[in-house]
């Protein structure tokens, strides 16, 4: 059941709910209960924070460390993205004016 | 039904980015990129299109007099793109949102435990959430890893 639930989480919080599964189990009937509806109603904040709250220091930057490439990642892709879109654009246009002389 | 024309079409727009950055990625002009991203580029391109058609429509309507012919009307739409281009960036994905919220969550959890005494949280927290605000300053100019700082 908890790894049921720890797969409906997104990709990227994955590791750290299956590493402190541990903590999960040991929370009391309830606040699994209540964990369990912040997962079903998708607040994923809510979810994490009552999970970092339980992991050590280390762990916390670890995660972090692991958030910080993945922006890196994402950053490299919108910037790419950012490219693509100027080129789209800028070839419409380019066409756009071809057009324009051939009316002219 | 409801006439709308193709190129403000999600579906359209959407095909032809698909179909063009599959060509780009098959001749290694750029790296694979999501449908989610391809989808926001086509979000972009008809915001522009609408919005350059609005401007056109208005500045229609201020100076109705004056008729604005075929190549004109086609040459403001253009120079509308072109400036609206100047402003048109790729927003914030869905992941990138996610992932800024839960680090937030993480600096707010080092801070509690810097000032409860953790020397680590501070020291190393500190260190790593400064990371963290620079990627997201290098998101927010539109800079890849690659790019000179």
């Amino acid at each position: 059941m908890l790894n049921d639930l720890i797969g409906k989480l997104p990709e990227e919080l994955q590791p750290s709910a299956k590493k402190y599964a541990g903590a999960i189990v040991d929370m009391g009937v309830e606040d699994i209960k209540s964990w369990s509806q912040m997962i079903a109603d998708q607040d994923w904040v809510s979810a994490y924070t009552t999970l970092a709250a339980r992991m050590n220091t280390e762990d916390l930057i670890e995660a972090q460390r692991e958030f910080n490439r993945e922006f890196e990642m994402l950053n490299g892709r919108n910037a790419k993205l950012i490219e693509l879109n100027k080129m789209i654009v800028t070839d419409a246009v380019k066409v756009g004016l071809s057009l324009l002389k051939v009316n002219v | 039904m409801h006439e709308k024309k193709w190129y403000k079409s999600k579906g359209v727009v959407g095909s032809l980015l698909t179909m063009i950055t599959g060509i780009l990625v098959s001749f290694g002009a750029i790296e694979q990129i999501s449908q989610s991203e391809i989808d926001s580029v086509g979000d972009n391109i008809i915001g522009l299109i609408v919005a350059a058609e609005g401007l056109i429509a208005f500045i229609g309507r201020v100076f109705a007099k004056s008729k604005i012919k075929g190549p004109g009307k086609a040459a403001g739409v253009l120079l509308l793109i072109i400036v609206l281009t100047g402003c048109g960036k790729v927003q914030m994905s869905p992941d990138y949102a996610r992932r800024l919220e839960i680090s937030a969550v993480n600096a707010a959890e080092l801070n509690r435990r810097c000032q409860a005494g953790d020397d680590e949280a501070c020291k190393q927290g500190l260190q790593i959430t400064s990371e963290t605000l620079n990627l997201l300053v290098d998101g927010l100019h539109g800079r890849g890893p690659d790019d000179v700082k």
